[in-house]
């Protein structure tokens, strides 16, 4: 489990981080979401112990990030948003380097960077000056990189940046790759639908405090939760208002002829009685369904935000 | 033995690319294409008048061992400059910092590698300086400070070097920091001593005058082109360099001097460390880091 516990950092008067508190499960597939100076990067780096927070400490399996750097180090494998590549070598001479950088030499550190180069299908591109490859290949070689000595937590930032579908896709599969070996990935990006896509569980972060966090199921139900019940009934409008306006569960948003738009707060099983009601009643309902949730307009209505930070769709 | 990455790294890329052999080229070019020219005067005069100065050969020695020395003022630092700052902006200096390396590990890899190349293009040159041994009249003592001399000015430019590229941004930033840096100690503090000893000839008994040129003097000691001056002046038999200082300075310049620089490399190399690791403030707090 990692522990952030009320990690502040400020930039001189600008607060980045402000009594950030998240608990991310073990082998958890972690998307931080946030428009762009929410303070994502700066909590990436705070757990990657590249910059130390003002206040607060990170705890992974009874380490403090924090204080225990040569822990860290060994624990915490990185992969910035700027993609941190060497033009003027080779692919396996990349590799073979940051296994250096761990202590890894000799057989040892090719035997393991060929391993890696073929998780990540680029052993056909060992021999390949880095300025050759495409972006994708060389956001999958710094994965590999990041994995030279085996870490437990894996932090990649905006790692889909810049990528094109296929690329995508692919860092997809890598990411639920690792996720199945038992690593925990956080990642962070700032659009929504891609990490709702990868990740087993979110945490939305705004102005440096961390808005909401869970597994994405419970978010999403949450989102749905919070969205309105369109009802279509085909007779006995006016029994069927009168059934709505008595249950104390409903807020009646519109009535147009034959539809109603109501909240509903309560649950499935609620919703199930709500509509066993009206049937009772003899009313003949047509249709009884929640309109479709998303996580955007959620994040939008928690963050009180315009969607100009924020980009939703897959489209760059 | 674990041999540094950075310092295998950069050897591996430095010995790869034109850059490296260009400058060995370049370097040996100028030096052997003046000694030569030099060695013809002198040979000729020999030749037309029947004497033969061996003081002019060791005048020839003075401007093949400061030749390199200038010229390295004005490459070296292209060398050097993008040492920390290129690492910086193509982001793989966090990552290195996520690694075992540390900030000291790091700065030490770039000063390795860095003192290599350039001492690499020193050496290739000993062929054409050992020309001149064939003459004779330098002894095996004066070879040695002189080697140490040169080793000094070059840990002096590359700890410059690294240190205005840890503080720079940009490698263009770096670039014009290194070079200001390097020239004002090299070249600037000699225009620094000369404007003071003229405003001093000119007027003796200003006591502003006094109080300058002791200044300046006391910036020439950091220079250590003025004590492979001072040696080389020895070597000709001189008691006494363009540059005027008593007889006991003049006998213990060079020891001062190679203190002082190397000194200065230290601290603009922990100063680098410092400059590299992460947040020193907090660091300070924590305590137990080995970023």
């Amino acid at each position: 489990m990692l522990e952030i516990k009320n990690v502040s950092k400020s930039y001189g008067r600008h607060t980045a981080l402000s009594n950030l508190n998240l608990n991310i499960p073990d082998g958890a597939l972690f998307g931080l979401v946030g428009p762009n100076g929410a303070g994502k990067t700066t909590a990436m780096k705070i757990i990657s112990g590249i910059i130390f927070p003002d206040n607060g400490d990170i705890i992974f399996n009874n380490i403090n990030l924090c204080r225990e750097k040569k822990a860290t180090k060994e624990i915490v494998g990185y992969v910035p948003d700027v993609l941190g590549i060497y033009d003027d070598m080779t692919v396996f001479e990349y590799m073979l380097f940051f296994a250096a950088t761990y202590g890894l030499t000799g057989y040892v550190a090719r035997k393991k960077a060929d391993i890696l180069l073929e998780q990540v299908g680029m052993t056909d591109k060992k021999n390949f000056y880095l300025n050759e490859l495409s972006r994708g290949m060389q956001q999958k070689l710094c994965v590999a990189r990041a994995l030279i000595h085996n870490p437990e937590l894996i932090i990649m930032d905006e790692p889909a940046s810049g990528l094109d579908p296929r690329a995508r896709y692919e860092l997809k599969e890598l990411l639920q790759e690792l996720n199945a070996a038992g690593k925990t990935v956080i990642l962070s990006s700032h659009i929504l639908s891609e990490v709702s896509e990868i990740c087993t569980d979110i945490g939305i972060i705004e102005g440096g405090k961390m808005i909401i966090s869970g597994a994405v199921e419970d978010i999403l139900a949450k989102v749905e939760g919070a969205n309105p019940i369109k009802i279509k009934v085909l007779n006995n409008e006016s029994l069927a208002l009168e059934i709505l306006k008595k249950n104390k569960k409903v807020r009646i948003l519109s009535v147009d002829n034959s539809y109603f738009m109501v909240y509903f707060d309560g649950k499935k099983l609620d919703e199930a009685k709500l509509l066993g009601e009206l049937v009772k009643n003899n009313i003949l309902v047509s249709e009884f369904i929640r309109e479709p949730g998303s996580l955007e307009s959620y994040f939008i209505k928690v963050t009180n935000h315009s969607n100009e930070s924020v980009i939703f769709s897959n489209e760059y | 033995m674990n041999i540094n990455p950075i310092y295998e790294r950069e050897h591996r890329v430095s010995t790869r690319s034109l850059k490296l052999s260009m400058a060995i080229l370049i370097f040996n070019f100028i030096v052997a294409a003046v000694t030569l020219i030099e060695m013809n005067e002198v040979v000729d005069y020999a030749r037309k008048t029947s004497i033969i100065d061996y003081t002019s050969f060791l005048q020839i020695f003075k401007i093949v061992i400061f030749l390199p020395a200038i010229l390295l003022i004005f490459v070296a630092p292209s060398f050097i400059s993008g040492s920390i700052s290129d690492e910086r902006q193509r982001g793989t200096l966090e990552i290195l910092l996520t690694t075992k390396m540390t900030a000291r590990s790091i700065v030490f890899g770039k000063f390795l590698s860095l003192f290599a190349s350039i001492m690499l293009i020193l050496v290739s040159q000993l062929p054409i300086m050992a020309i001149l041994f064939l003459y004779g009249g330098i002894s095996v003592l004066d070879i040695i400070k002189l080697v140490i001399n040169f080793v000094v000015f070059v840990i002096l430019i590359i700890s410059m070097g690294i240190f205005c590229s840890s503080i720079a941004v940009k490698t263009s930033v770096a670039t014009a920091l290194v070079y200001s840096t390097v020239l004002g100690l090299f070249v600037g503090t000699l225009v620094l001593y000369f404007l003071a000893a003229n405003s001093f000839m000119m007027n003796e008994n200003n006591s502003l005058g006094i109080l300058f040129i002791r200044f300046s003097k006391f910036v020439l000691l950091f220079n250590p082109l003025v004590s492979m001056d001072f040696l080389l002046s020895k070597i000709m038999g001189e008691d006494s360099s363009d540059i005027l200082v008593s007889l006991f300075w003049y006998d213990n310049w060079f020891y001062i001097n190679m203190v002082l620089d190397l000194l200065l490399s230290i601290l603009l190399l922990a100063l680098s460390i410092v400059k590299i690791k992460p947040h020193c403030k907090t660091w300070r707090k924590y305590g137990n880091s080995n970023l």
